[in-house]
This record gives C-alpha cells, structure tokens and sequence, in this order.
C-alpha cells in the first residue's frame, strides 16, 4: 500500500511548479507536506491524486496512478480539495454519499461510519448551506471517508477552523491513520504540524529540501531556512512545537 | 412525502394535462365522443394526439437539458440556451425556408444539420479545456453568431413570404404537427434523454467542484461529450420540429427545487416530467384563448415565463435562495 513519487515533476502552463520529486510514503501514517506559499504543496499532492498530469511516477503497489482507470484511483485515493465547496444546497447526507460514487453503490455502514467518526450525524438532514464553516469542513471530510479510501489526500483542511475544531480535525487525520490508512495533509500552521504529523516533508520552490520523521526534520534550523523566519520551540509532552517569533534582521 | 409519490403526482399531473390537450381546442371534443364514429375522434388522433405528443416530448427535452445544463455548469441561469443549440438549429431551419423548401422533412434535416454542426464547433472549442466558463462563452458565441446569421438570411430572402414563413417558425409552434413530424423528432429526442440522463453521477460530483469531481472517478471529458450530444440531439431535434421554445429549461428546474432538493440528479426526472407538463398546459391554453388564430407558443412561453421568472427572483431575494 506504499505511495512511491520517482522523479515527478509538475508544470502549470510553462511554469514548472513541482519539480524531480522523489518520495516513499507509508501507509498508517500522518505526512504533513509544508513549505512556504507558491512551494508546489497542493500541485504535489493534487499530482500524487492522479488528478494533474506529471512526468515521473506516482505509483500505488507499484501500479502508476495515472495509468489507473479513474473509479479504482478514486477508490483507493481520496482527496480533499481546500476550498469547501457545494454549489448546491445540497442535504448532509447527500453529500455525504458521495463518497460512494466510485464504489457504485450507497453503503450504508460506510456512510453511517463516516459520519459518526465526523460528528456530523446529528444534523444529517440540514442542507449544506445552514452549516458553520466548521460543520462544513466535518461534512467534506466524511465524504471522503465514506469511499473508505487506503490513501487519504488533504489540502489545507484547517484553513477556515477555529483552535477547538482544527484540534479535533488533527485528531480525526490521526484516527484514520491509526486505522492503517496513509494520510498526506498540506498544513501551514507549524505548531500543529508537530502535533499532527509522523513524518514531513519539506517543499520549497517545487522542489523537497528534507523529508522524513517529524522530530528529526522538523527543527529550529529546517523551519529557519525554510521560511526565512526565526523560530522558538515549546515543549509539549514529548513534542516539540515551533513558533514563529521573527523576521530576523 | 417520500420521493417516489412525488415523482408519482407529478407523472398524474402529465396524464391529466395530456388528456386535456386532447379534449380542448377550438372543438371540444368530451371523452364520450373518443374512440367512438363521431368525426371529432378523427380530429384527436391526427391532430391533435401527435400534437400533444410532440409537446409532452419537446417539454420533457427542454426540462431535462434544462436540468443537466444547470448541474454541469452549477449555475441556476443556464439553459439550453447557453450552447447555441437552439439559434444553430433554427439557423439550419431557416436557411432551408429561404431556399425554398417547402417540405416539413427538409426543415427539419436542416436544422438538425444546423444542431449537429454547432455541437460539433462546441466540442471541438472546448476539447482541450476542462473550464466550464470556456463552455459558456464558445456556446454563447455559437448562439450570437446563429442569430446574426439569421438575421442575415432573412435581410437578404428574395421574397416577403419567405420572410413571412420564417418568423411564423421562428416564434414556435405545435400547430399542425402531424404524426411524420413526431416520427422525424422524437427518435433523436429519446437518445438525446438518455445521453443526458447517464450524466447524473457526474453532476452530483460536479456539485464539489471540478477537483474534487475528478477525485471521485469523473472524467470530465466524457461528461462534457454527453452534455453536449445529448442537448444537441433532445433540443436540436424538439427546434427542428417545433421552432424556438424558450423559458422552460430555465424555469422548470427551479420551480421543481423547492419540491425535490437541490442534488443535481434528483431533479433529472422531475424536470423532464415538469417540463412535459408546462408545455402541454401552455399549448392548451394557446388554443383555448379566444381570437380566430393562436398565440403562439413559443411567445406565449415567453409572456408568461419572464413574468413568473421575476416573480420568483423578488422571492427568492426574500428567502434567501441558494
């Protein structure tokens, strides 16, 4: 179930945005990809989906996602885009379904699982459009799980949550993990990073500067050169968590 | 109410207004007289029973293509207006008029070439987009170049009863539809449904966005193929048939909303079946206004439609419409 990227390389128009990425991600896992704004995080992993033409390899158990027909990628790959649409007032539980749609079907544990690992049972038949950004972030998600996919994909998912709620969403990328699934997050926030990921891999200008566990990686000097800024570290438990204090001068 | 009896109701409210379309015209013909030797059962099978036919078909074409238009473009103003199927095939229709053909079969191979050709242009401008604001704007050109192509044909007909022919099609009608015009259209119009209807999936998922589409197994090009094959054929044939009909495929899913939710395939059915509604009731009701001649349908749709359109805009704007 291993994800393998040899040599990727990603071009929008005759902008190279990703460029010769090579990486082996384990399933049972949480990989957070960071880096600065414009590093080529969500073209990697919108490439990793099959999702954008690339040269290279992306291959899932050694068979190439690309070359995958499109309903069995989707089964084995989910991915969650940042933007948390729905263009229709579409009810929960539509919604929610699907995540059914490669599967052909309406499984009804699956979908019942979804969404109470997701909390969002309890409003099932609410339209999308009643719901906080919070409430719409947990629908996504479930739509997702509902595909019980091997390898899940997320862009951002924090980006619209409050503290409590983005705590709650590490803590439900974590669980899927722990269910042995591979979870790939693009995150911004570097204190969370420490609290959500196993392993990182840090991108800059399409390219990988360093990858690998979180705790080795990811440290006061990595952060520094990574995004130019000075970092401070607090210890949490046995996790270290940066903060960005500095421009330095 | 479940789904199902819904969807029940609305297939009643069909028959009933299919019915209805039979008994009224300018005779009235009860049931009593169906079936029977009286003369007027004569007037319900070769004119008017192809004619109600052609309108159920011609709605439920419109409504569905209404349907699929605003799933696939998640917009709730398209439809199928926006691809230029219509002003190509009326195009098509008109050039053939002013050539001189008089047979109905003429016009309408006319203007399914005229449908046919514009789908074509679709597809090939869109092939290598995946944007479907590259889809509005090649079908909003295709339409403005048929219409002004049109407008040329006509302002240069050598003769005014050509002119004349052209704007009585133009202005859409079911009046005098005989059984070989139903055979002609409703073929193409029945694949044309079913193009449309295995879009449903795609339309669903569309509703997350193209990414997230395409995440689930969607092909957008496959998808946008039966878009605007199925269109053309169910809308291309429904013109060449009857001339332009418009507001239906714009109205029918946004009345039907409300009542069956907002999930794009949900509404497929009930549109189609909405659509056969509103026209048979229109076309009635053309045919029982008083006066010598009849509105015609096509304008009557449209006195009618942008009226009841703005009425439920001001509401919508009330009740916060999504």
């Amino acid at each position: 179930m291993a994800l393998t990227l040899d040599r990727v390389t990603v071009c929008r128009g005759r902008h190279v945005v990703v460029e010769d990425v090579s990486l082996a991600l384990m399933p049972g896992r949480v990989t957070v990809i960071l880096g600065p704004n414009g590093a080529g995080k969500s073209s990697l992993l919108q490439a990793m989906a099959g999702l954008l033409t690339h040269q290279g390899d992306v291959t899932l158990d050694g068979v190439a996602v690309a070359t995958m027909p499109a309903r069995e990628r989707a089964r084995r790959i989910g991915y969650l885009p940042q933007d948390a649409i729905v263009h229709w007032d579409m009810r929960v539980d539509e919604v929610v379904t699907l995540g059914r749609l490669p599967h052909g079907d309406r499984d009804p544990d699956a979908i019942g699982i979804a969404m109470a690992a997701t909390g969002v049972a309890g409003f099932a038949d609410r339209p999308v459009g009643a719901l906080s950004g919070g409430e719409r972030s947990r629908v996504l998600l479930a739509r997702v799980l509902a595909g019980t996919p091997q390898w899940m994909l997320v862009d951002e998912p924090l980006a619209s949550l409050d503290p409590a709620h983005a705590l709650d969403m590490l803590g439900r990328l974590r669980g899927i993990a722990a269910g042995g699934a591979g979870v790939v997050v693009v995150l911004h926030d570097l204190p969370q990073v420490a609290l959500a990921a196993d392993d990182v891999v840090l991108m800059k200008e399409g390219q990988v500067v360093a990858a690998g566990p979180c705790e080795t990686v990811l440290t006061i000097e990595s952060a520094a050169q990574l995004y130019g800024v000075d970092f401070a570290d607090i210890k949490v438990g046995d996790r270290r968590l940066l903060v960005p204090v500095q421009r330095p001068s | 109410m479940s789904r199902g009896a819904k969807i029940l109701l609305l297939t009643l409210l069909v028959a009933l207004l299919f019915a209805g379309s039979l008994m009224c015209g300018k005779a009235w013909v009860p049931l009593s007289a169906w079936g029977s030797d009286d003369p007027r059962w004569w007037i319900v099978l070769e004119l008017r029973l192809p004619r109600a036919v052609l309108g159920a078909a011609l709605g439920a074409s419109l409504g569905l293509s209404g349907a699929v238009l605003q799933g696939y473009l998640r917009n709730p103003l398209a439809d199928p207006g926006v691809v230029g199927v219509s002003s190509a095939a009326a195009l098509g229709a008109v050039a053939a008029i002013i050539a001189g053909s008089a047979s109905g079969g003429a016009v309408f191979a006319a203007a399914i070439l005229g449908a046919a050709a514009a789908m074509a242009l679709l597809a090939a401008l869109t092939w290598r987009s995946d944007s479907t604001v590259t889809f509005v704007l090649a079908g909003t050109v295709l339409a403005s170049l048929g219409g002004a192509l049109t407008a040329f044909l006509i302002s240069i007909a050598p003769n005014p009863y050509a002119v004349a022919e052209v704007m009585d099609w133009l202005m859409g009608a079911l009046t005098d539809r005989s059984w070989p015009d139903v055979a002609r259209a409703l073929p193409a119009m029945a694949a044309g449904g079913l193009l449309l209807a295995l879009t449903a999936p795609a339309l669903d998922a569309l509703a997350l966005g193209e990414p997230a589409a395409r995440s689930l197994g969607i092909r957008p090009g496959r998808v946008r193929l039966l878009v605007v094959a199925g269109t053309g054929l169910a809308v291309g044939a429904g013109v060449a048939a009857t001339g332009v009909i418009g507001f239906v495929g714009l109205v029918v899913p946004h009345l039907l909303r409300p009542v069956f939710g907002h999930r794009p395939a949900a509404l497929l059915l009930p549109s189609a079946l909405g659509g056969g509604a509103l026209l048979l009731a229109a076309d009635s009701l053309v045919r029982l206004a008083p006066g010598a001649g009849e509105v015609r349908l096509g304008v009557a749709m449209a006195m009618i439609g942008a009226p009841f359109f703005l009425m439920l805009l001001l509401g919508s704007r009330r009740t916060g419409w999504r």
